[in-house]
């Protein structure tokens, strides 16, 4: 196996997209392979952090928050699509 | 809550509650993934009209934030599919970034370079760390970066994905590596490997 294929196997590992017998064989090849085993590592990093981020940006920490006047705006729409319901 | 108590009238949603309660959150979730304010305003209304219509199917079997997210996901999917049918312009040389990397027979012109930190979280309390990843996020092409996120962050099913980004399974999986390959190099350069420069040597194969 060429680090190359194993690079787009590690990816596809990340994706749960392996089967037990490929990940036997990159198994193999990273036991082996230093350079291999540490491009797994900081995919797998980079996943976390870009999960991590993506989450944090959406939790409450973050400061970014919907505009007032589109607040306003949507408060209205929605006020007027019930009134007409009723 | 006993279940005699609701199965007549169904949970019941207040819709004149939502911008007050889930506006700022839903707004933060599109940004989050399509990057763009406008887009995620845009989002945030779509959001909310479709709830508006659909509050009558809600069943109650998950909370009014995680329907609601449930629609904003769609949105965004929505979102996705009409961008990537937008731009007729595709890459014409996707995988320059992996071929850079190794050599025609497959083995690595520059290996990877030991990372100084290797704590994500503790990486992410920094602003600095912060404005080098949403760069080199905001640097991944539109369709690379939402499959990615889809696929990572919101772990949304495969069909649905490859229908969203215009592409069959395997190509997905590939973009996948090349998105993941980008970000890392990206942040190679500009944070873990400091010292890349340094890197190949005494590695020569």
């Amino acid at each position: 196996m060429t680090c190359r294929r194993a690079a787009q196997w590690i990816s596809r590992e990340l994706d749960q997209e392996l089967s037990l017998f490929q990940q036997a064989r990159l198994g193999f090849h990273t036991r082996l392979c230093g350079a291999c085993r540490r491009y797994r590592r900081q995919l797998k990093l980079v996943d976390e952090v870009v999960e991590l981020f993506v989450a944090a940006s959406t939790s409450k920490g973050s400061t970014a928050a919907l505009p007032g006047d589109q607040k306003t705006h949507l408060r209205d729409v929605i006020a007027s699509a019930l009134a007409k319901e009723s | 809550m006993k279940r005699s108590e609701r199965s007549n009238t169904g949970p019941t949603l207040d819709p004149t509650t939502w911008v007050d309660v889930y506006g700022d959150y839903l707004f933060r979730f599109a940004l989050a993934r399509v990057r763009n304010p406008e887009v995620a305003e845009e989002l945030v209304q779509e959001t909310l009209l479709a709830a508006l219509t659909a509050r009558h199917s809600f069943r109650g079997t998950c909370s009014e934030r995680s329907w609601l997210t449930s629609i904003m996901k769609r949105k965004a999917i929505d979102w996705l599919r009409a961008e990537v049918r937008k731009r007729v312009k595709r890459d014409p040389d996707p995988d320059r970034w992996i071929d850079a990397q190794f050599t025609r027979s497959g083995k690595w012109k520059v290996k990877p370079d030991e990372w100084s930190d290797e704590d994500p979280g503790q990486s992410l309390t920094r602003h600095d760390f912060r404005n080098v990843l949403t760069g080199c996020l905001d640097r991944l092409p539109t369709r690379l970066r939402q499959a990615f996120i889809l696929r990572h962050v919101d772990e949304q099913a495969t069909e649905e994905i490859c229908t969203a980004v215009g592409a069959s399974e395997t190509n997905l999986w590939v973009m996948l590596h090349r998105a993941r390959h980008r970000l890392w190099r990206c942040l190679n350069r500009n944070w873990f490997g400091e010292d890349l420069d340094t890197t190949s040597e005494g590695h020569a194969s």
